[in-house]
């Protein structure tokens, strides 16, 4: 216990207040409730298995599957920083060491004797250093003689990226899909116990009860999210950037269930790819685009889409994002007349191009006045904007 | 009688096992943990990988009641949680009009407990006695229904509003599932312990097999184990989980097999068993059911023994 004592010099629960930091930091969701259920699951557990801790708090602190795959290496990399293998740590600042049996240890010792449901409230765990991002009003700014608190990820081109930064395109998504707003439709259906009294099916279903207008059935209008449809330009001129649009279509495909093509020369619609939690997305879509030439066929593979894809589905309010740069070797004229097509149908056209400018080619110039928003998506914080694709 | 929960993880895995089911020590361990500070479980994984089967078992080790919620598009209150028994109630209301009734009681009963039908969700928190609750396939049910549950989760309560709020009797295990065919809410997610259930190792698959099918040969389990993890290595639509090599397991017995044959012509039409979805089908040949023969047959030619005793340990 001597020997410990430095490690225990701070509350434990400071020390858990401190870990679920840590794990915000790497992107896990963690609040007061949860940070009071790992110390209550640290007390509960008998002390001699401590080693148990970790699958207890990986079941708390994980709420989804790359969550969960992820929690094993952030506990080892915080608790266990000298077995973790290929990392390099340099810092002037000596750190406390941190022992997780002796953690455990502690918690059973200050609260094991209390039922599990019965533990202290949790305070001082925001006390813990870093715990507090926001920051206080009369504090000095932090962006001081040019140092800021931006992520230069946030400013690094897509073509910079490595394939391990990409998941931070989900959150991204979701801010847009969030955005979303679903369309009053004229057609009615029927709700358990909201809007307008459906008469004659009230009346039929009290035939059951005598007469007795006892249960009244309502109907309302439909609603429909609108669809959002995307297009990859896969040609040679976008190879760079082509596989960050792809991971970009494969989250708007996961979180807000689009459809996804790729194009070139020719169109292939890489959905069901997108669907599939498989290692070898990739590879896949790299199989299906193929043997497409070098070239780009951008009015004929939207035209292709919008007639054999997309058929009737295309309707008013639905987004058609084109993901390209837009140098077409097809008639000018062409594209702007397919884009048109998509206008006519209601559905809003959205430019995204990986350069700053929009497209300035013959096609583009000709098509722009179809396109009802263009924007440049070549940085994480461009994509941050895109919920202004629904304004 | 219910059983009392075991003070350790690994006491309940011990229950689990003579329940008949094998569980992973983290599996065993969350469960604990739900048990012990009442917390709902949110099992997610691939169909057929034993989501379910650990709500009927926990019941089963706990000798607890098990009520079932089969989730489902358009699933409602009604059918979830209570309805109001209205033929019951008119009927109440014909004896008063008939003078047989008292009617300023009936003023006051007309909505009351006596009157109410419970469904799952609000048996399960009125039973005298803790059960073991399932949500089953959560991810098919609306994101209204998703939002009810959070009072239910949270509190164990149910709010009727003729009645008022109706608090737990008892505090039921409550098991939910997913199969990830959407996201389902932070909301819902924060208020359960998560647990993410993956295909099973060979050695432990091996242990559920022979513990399942005991009339099956020993060779024929190992050899058929180790097939569906090499099969499993393949981009298939659908790969098949536990439940699919129990089935294929208990075919190739019922066809007089004590291990696999070397032919795979003679395997091809009982991979039906196995595989699904018409891609798989037309995916795996009789040249790919040949080169997965091909590999190490027997569990013990990959380790199975040496891995099964560190299991049991």
């Amino acid at each position: 216990m001597s020997a410990a004592a430095p490690a225990l010099a701070t509350d434990p629960r400071q020390q858990v207040g401190e870990f679920a930091h840590y794990l915000r930091e790497h992107g896990f969701a963690l609040g007061y409730a949860e940070v009071e259920l790992m110390v209550q699951s640290a007390a509960a557990l008998p002390v001699q298995q401590w080693e148990r801790i970790a699958a207890l708090w990986r079941g708390i602190a994980s709420g989804s599957h790359t969550q969960w795959s992820r929690y094993p290496e952030v506990h080892q990399a915080y608790w266990f920083p000298n077995k973790v293998k290929g990392k390099t740590r340099n810092s002037g600042l000596t750190q406390r060491s941190r022992s997780l049996p002796d953690l455990v240890k502690q918690m059973h010792s200050d609260m094991g004797d209390s039922p599990p449901g019965a533990a202290k409230p949790t305070l001082g765990v925001t006390d813990a250093p870093g715990a507090g991002d926001i920051e206080a009003p009369d504090s000095p700014k932090r962006a001081q003689g040019g140092a800021s608190r931006t992520a230069p990820q946030d400013q690094r081109d897509f073509s910079e990226w490595l394939p391990g930064d990409m998941d931070r395109f989900e959150p991204l998504v979701e801010a847009f899909k969030r955005q979303l707003r679903a369309k009053l439709m004229r057609r009615f259906q029927g709700h358990p116990d909201h809007g307008a009294i459906h008469l004659r099916r009230s009346l039929r279903q009290a035939l059951a009860t005598g007469g007795e207008l006892v249960k009244l059935h309502h109907t309302k209008r439909k609603r429909r999210m609108p669809q959002v449809v995307v297009l990859v330009d896969v040609s040679r001129s976008m190879e760079t950037h082509a596989q960050f649009f792809l991971r970009l279509s494969r989250a708007l495909v996961e979180i807000m269930n689009a459809r996804a093509f790729v194009f070139h020369t020719r169109l292939a619609e890489v959905t069901p790819l997108m669907r599939q939690r498989s290692k070898r997305i990739q590879e896949k879509v790299n199989a299906v685009s193929f043997g497409f030439g070098g070239g780009t066929r951008i009015a004929h593979c939207l035209g292709e889409a919008l007639d054999v894809h997309l058929g009737r589905t295309l309707k008013r309010g639905d987004l058609f994002m084109v993901l390209s740069d837009g140098y077409d070797t097809d008639e000018p004229q062409g594209l702007c007349d397919v884009l048109a097509r998509v206008q006519g149908r209601g559905a809003r056209v959205c430019w995204l191009h990986p350069t700053v400018d929009a497209p300035q080619s013959a096609a583009m110039v000709l098509a722009a006045q179809h396109v009802t928003r263009f924007m440049p998506v070549h940085n994480l914080a461009s994509l941050s904007r895109l919920p202004d694709l629904l304004v | 009688m219910t059983l009392p929960v075991p003070t350790t993880p690994e006491g309940l895995r011990e229950q689990l096992f003579k329940a008949g089911y094998i569980a992973d020590e983290d599996l065993a361990s969350l469960v604990w943990m739900g048990l012990a500070l009442e917390r709902p479980l949110l099992l997610e994984g691939e169909a057929g990988v034993g989501k379910t089967a650990i709500a009927s078992a926990c019941a089963r080790a706990l000798n607890r009641p098990l009520l079932r919620l089969q989730c489902y598009e358009g699933l409602d209150l009604s059918q979830a949680v209570y309805e109001w028994n209205y033929s019951r109630q008119l009927l109440e209301i014909r004896l008063a009009e008939a003078g047989q009734g008292d009617r300023a009681a009936l003023r006051d009963d007309l909505f009351s407990e006596a009157f109410l039908l419970e469904r799952p969700l609000l048996a399960a928190i009125r039973s005298p006695q803790p059960c073991v609750l399932l949500i089953d396939e959560i991810d098919r049910a609306d994101e209204a229904f998703e939002a009810f549950l959070l009072e239910m989760l949270s509190e164990y309560q149910v709010t009727v509003p003729e009645i008022g709020t109706l608090k737990a009797i008892s505090k039921p295990l409550v098991v939910l599932t997913s199969n990830g065919t959407r996201d389902l809410s932070d909301a819902l997610r924060r208020r359960c312990l998560f647990h993410y259930v993956d295909f099973p190792t060979l050695a432990r698959e091996t242990q559920i097999v022979r513990t399942l099918v005991p009339e099956a040969a020993g060779r024929l389990v190992e050899e058929t184990v180790a097939f569906v993890q090499r099969l499993r290595k393949h981009d298939l639509e659908k790969i098949p989980g536990v439940a699919e090599t129990l089935d294929w397991v208990r075919v190739l017995f019922k066809l007089g097999h004590v291990e696999l044959p070397i032919d795979p012509q003679a395997l091809v039409p009982s991979l039906a068993a196995l595989l699904k979805t018409r891609n798989d089908r037309w995916q795996v040949t009789s040249d790919t059911v040949a080169r997965l023969l091909d590999g190490p047959r027997m569990g013990q030619d990959v380790g199975v023994a040496g891995a099964m005793a560190a299991h049991q340990k």
